[in-house]
């Protein structure tokens, strides 16, 4: 054993942990200015921040901000972390790096879910949420075995297709329910769920969702090595003292959980699952047990950018679905022509 | 005398209820410390039987049994302690480093939310030592070549510890200089005592390195035993339906088949 | 000395230019009830059943959301609630903008988009927002939860007109003025009826909404619920399309569905393209020339004048008043619409015979007359 090669291979090691370790600091400590910030950033009373003297002396202001915009950006921060923290999940679980949850049905099953629940059953904030994760889950499963019994391309190819064919057919669902559905009432809901928004986020929405979304993403966080384990075939996963079927549908379950809660409230918001961890894995390689917190992380100051600018860039509310799209195609774009992913077939 | 590791006893298995079993009647026990092959044809059933051996596939029938108890009665983690499996290719579907990639062996290791320490990455560094990679620690998996893929999953079993170690054809996609390193390192893993099993159908990978082999033919066994008196010309033609001789030079057999 | 003169005359004349022309004459006299600055809190009802308090009568309210005309159409039936109004989204509809015509300051006035934020509701300091009740859930709740009083109302058929006219008159404090409007409407709804009575044959009626979006021509049937429904019911005509639409909205029908109902007598009701245009075009068609409603001379288009009189915007009862006479011209020999409708704007927006001839007669639409 080279004990010199051994120790300077360490030490190479060690610095990129520091420069890791450095880099998830200023992550962490950019969300929290980001957050901050985007408090007392907005259109009243006009737009740009409120001074702390405002504040202080209008009422109506310290109502804005503690009853509309505290509950609003705890969940876009929700929204964030929940979409990437499962998109890093998925493309994890299925070895494919061009997932997220609205490639794979689950969040136009939750939305269907969630649609479906407002206009037949009248709609209570459990109820819907409920119907959410059900439908989520009946989309990922029905893309997965779809996937499986197609006979065309390799696996990754395969499960886009899938995926695409099930969220068109919960998105032609929530077609059919607009036609049904009262244009002036309902109606209204339906296309948020199309293009997404926390225009209508209050307390008790956030709270509601708060359970779902907090069980999934700490047993996340907790198995963020193991996700690598599982990974792997299943055969080599279990060789290696895993249990692969139980693990990878109890992560499946902790993922689509939060992704099922987040939709419920604010609708279909795409992209983010799938952008924020191929940032991620630029940033930190491929060990979830970086890439998972750090995908988190990004998801949410990339949602929170997003909602800022929904809500104050034009006097009416932009649907952040269509900012998410916009920025987050945007990134895709660059980084699909500046590297490349690089994928086995 | 030397103790049965790994012993199968009538063990019958199939994928299918309907169609014939892959395995049938199968017996076989394994020696510690020894090297042994299982030679046949593609499709003889090899595979499954490491899988049976993993305890990753439970019988049909019949009883396999781990160091004298049944493979049953052990832990998920105790066998991944015990046993494992260098198999025969792996899709890594993303650009993990190398060490990371050893590093997940040493799972069996760690609770089920527990993260790696040092030490296991100290672990995870020497078995790529073993292997011969160890300056490929820092590259992407998808950077290195077949071959040399191939020796880090080995570095990952053996980042394990294991007792015993199954191997999956292993030479299935090695070029001859990777070849001769690989029988260098399961030479060197059996003078550190562990008990190899390996699929092959190279015969003359199990003439150059194993002390045991086993025939299968169509999911029984043929013929088991120490390589020399097993792996006849007369066998060898009768399992691979191919006029095989063996010939020995320079002190060693070698397989000749036209 | 003529200097002076001079001066004043241009004083006078500057004078004279500054303030607004074509203000209407407004003839209704105000109840002292207006003036009252007595700051005693309003308590009222509105249509969601929510009690709503209001600590002072509000001064700054702000109308929004999509189909204003409805609302806001309704609170200019007060006279004071000019004054009161600090903003709202477009209270127009196509080209036509009914507010812009009365309200001088509607410019300054109308300065929200449809799809305001709460924020955005919020700069504008307003002490009470008025909101159609499917805002509820959405906006409304987001502008409650700045403690800003809100009023959900509905104004969509005849009975919720009667309510919520009754919750604006509890806004304004003129609770008599609300019942001035709502006496209207009930009279000539009671006159309607009273002149239906004992009527056996109910024509067989088919109203259909023209849309050329997108030059796509599609033509649809409204929901059993809706205004045009039961305008079609009250004026004593059955409506022949109950069975096509089990949704909310509209659905569009084709031409086959329209000649198997074979109807009685079929109304085309267009918002943005004249309906008197649409109609020349399909009585030239031979499709619709194959209809026995067409050959019998009833096809009609629906009137209106700067909004179609079909929809639940104020006029509704002008449709219904028309619609009746159309489909019983038999009972209602001594009609003249064009004096109802300038009672109408008389009564509910005391805007004079002048004013009306001025500016709401040439908007006419459709078969009135």
């Amino acid at each position: 054993m080279n004990s010199a090669v051994t120790s300077a291979a360490m030490q190479k090691a060690i610095t990129r942990n520091h420069i890791q370790q450095r880099i998830f600091l200023w992550l962490g400590l950019g969300l929290v200015v980001l957050f901050l910030v985007s408090l007392l950033w907005g259109r009243y009373p006009s737009v740009g921040l409120i001074s702390w003297q405002q504040l202080n002396q209008d009422e109506l202001a310290r109502l804005l901000v503690i009853n509309l915009r505290l509950p609003r950006l705890l969940t876009a921060l929700l929204v964030g972390i929940s979409l990437s923290a499962s998109g890093t999940v998925f493309q994890m679980l299925f070895g494919n790096p061009l997932v997220e949850p609205g490639f794979l049905g689950v969040s136009q099953g939750a939305a269907f879910g969630a649609a479906m629940c407002i206009v037949f059953l009248g709609g209570s904030a459990a109820m819907v949420q409920g119907t959410a994760v059900f439908f989520a889950f009946c989309g990922l499963g029905a893309s997965y075995l779809l996937a499986r019994r197609i006979r065309y391309g390799g696996w990754v190819l395969r499960l886009v297709l899938s995926g695409i064919a099930i969220s068109a057919l919960f998105s032609a669902g929530l077609g059919v329910l607009k036609y049904m559905a009262d244009p002036l009432r309902q109606l209204q809901e339906i296309t948020f769920w199309l293009l997404g928004g926390l225009f209508s986020i209050t307390w008790a929405q956030f709270l509601s969702i708060l359970p779902a979304t907090l069980i999934g993403l700490v047993l996340l966080f907790l198995f963020r090595w193991r996700l690598n384990l599982l990974a792997l075939n299943e055969e080599t996963a279990f060789s290696m003292g895993a249990a692969p079927k139980l693990e990878r549908l109890l992560l499946l379950t902790a993922a689509v959980l939060p992704t099922a809660a987040v939709v419920s409230v604010a609708g279909m918001i795409g992209w983010v699952g799938l952008i924020m961890p191929h940032i991620a894995r630029r940033l930190f390689g491929s060990d979830t047990r970086f890439t998972l917190p750090a995908s988190m992380l990004l998801g949410g100051i990339f949602a929170t950018l997003c909602d800022d600018l929904s809500r104050t860039l034009l006097a009416g509310e932009i649907p952040l679905g269509i900012l998410t799209s916009l920025l987050g195609a945007a990134i895709f774009i660059v980084l699909m022509v500046s590297r490349g992913v690089k994928v086995e077939r | 005398m030397t103790i049965s590791i790994l012993s199968f006893q009538q063990v019958r298995f199939g994928y299918d209820r309907k169609t014939p079993p892959v395995l049938d009647g199968l017996d076989l026990s394994l020696k510690e410390g020894r090297i042994t092959a299982i030679l046949g044809p593609n499709g003889a059933g090899k595979t499954t039987l490491l899988y049976l051996a993993l305890s990753w596939l439970k019988p049909w029938v019949g009883v396999i049994n781990l160091w004298g108890k049944s493979i049953e009665s052990y832990s998920r983690r105790a066998l991944g302690q015990q046993i494992a499996l260098i198999p025969q290719s792996e899709h890594v579907p993303f650009e993990y480093t190398v060490l990371e990639y050893v590093l997940l062996g040493r799972a069996p290791y760690l609770p089920s939310l527990g993260m790696p320490s040092q030490v296991d990455e100290q672990i995870a560094y020497d078995a790529l030592e073993k292997v011969g990679v160890a300056n490929l620690f820092d590259h992407s998996m998808l950077g290195i070549s077949g071959g040399e893929r191939q020796l880090v999953l080995a570095a990952r079993a053996l980042a394990q510890t294991p007792r015993l170690l199954l191997l999956d054809e292993p030479t299935a996609h090695l070029d001859l200089s990777n070849k001769y390193r690989l029988v260098q390192i399961l030479k060197g893993l059996q003078a550190n005592g562990i008990t190899i099993l390996m699929t092959t159908h190279e015969p003359g990978l199990a003439l150059a390195v194993s002390d045991d082999a086993i025939l299968m033919e169509k999911g029984c066994v043929l013929v088991s035993g120490p390589t020399t008196e097993v792996a006849s010309g007369e066998n060898l033609s009768r399992i691979y339906r191919v006029p095989v001789k063996i010939i020995p030079v320079e002190g060693k057999n070698q397989v000749l088949w036209m | 000395m003529k200097r002076f003169f001079l001066i004043l005359l241009l004083g006078v004349s500057l004078l004279n230019a500054c303030t607004p022309q074509n203000k209407p004459v407004i003839t209704l006299t105000v109840p002292s009830e207006m003036d009252n600055t007595n700051a005693s809190p309003i308590t009222l009802t509105d249509a969601l059943g929510r009690q709503v308090t209001l600590p002072n009568p509000p001064r700054r309210i702000v109308i929004t959301g999509k189909a204003l005309i409805m609302v806001v159409d309704a609170v200019y039936m007060f006279p004071e609630a000019s004054d009161r109004i600090a903003a709202m989204g477009n209270a127009g509809q196509g080209s036509s903008n009914f507010i812009s015509l009365i309200d001088p300051d509607y410019t300054a006035k109308a300065t929200l988009q449809q799809e305001a934020g709460a924020e955005q509701i919020a700069a504008i300091q307003p002490d009470l927002v008025i909101f159609k009740s499917y805002l509820a859930e959405t906006i409304g709740k987001s502008i409650e939860a700045l403690n800003i009083p809100v009023v959900y109302v509905d104004f969509e058929t005849p009975q919720q007109y009667e309510r919520d006219l009754a919750i604006l008159g509890n806004v304004f404090q003129n609770e008599a003025r609300a019942r001035q409007i709502v006496a209207y409407y009930q009279d000539k709804m009671a006159e309607i009826q009273s002149a239906l009575d004992g009527v056996s044959n109910k024509p067989r009626v088919l109203m259909l909404y023209y849309s050329d979006k997108d030059g796509v021509v599609a033509f649809n049937v409204p929901p059993m619920s809706w205004m045009q429904t039961q305008i079609a019911q009250l004026a004593g005509g059955e409506p022949v399309w109950s069975s096509a639409n089990p949704g909310n909205g509209w659905a569009k029908v084709t031409l086959e569905q329209i000649a198997a109902w074979d109807a009685d007598q079929v109304f085309i009701i267009s918002y943005v393209k004249n309906p008197s245009e649409v109609v020349t075009g399909l009585k030239t068609d031979p499709q619709w020339q194959a209809l026995r409603a067409v050959k019998q001379g009833h096809l009609y288009a629906f009137p209106g004048d700067l909004y179609s009189w079909d929809q639940p915007d104020a006029r509704w009862i002008l449709g219904l008043s028309w619609l009746a006479t159309r489909l019983h011209p038999d009972r209602f020999t001594q009609s003249d619409i064009v004096q109802e409708a300038q009672q109408f704007y008389q009564t509910l927006y005391g805007l004079d015979a002048q004013f009306f001839e001025n500016n709401i007669r040439p908007t006419f639409k459709g078969d009135i007359l």
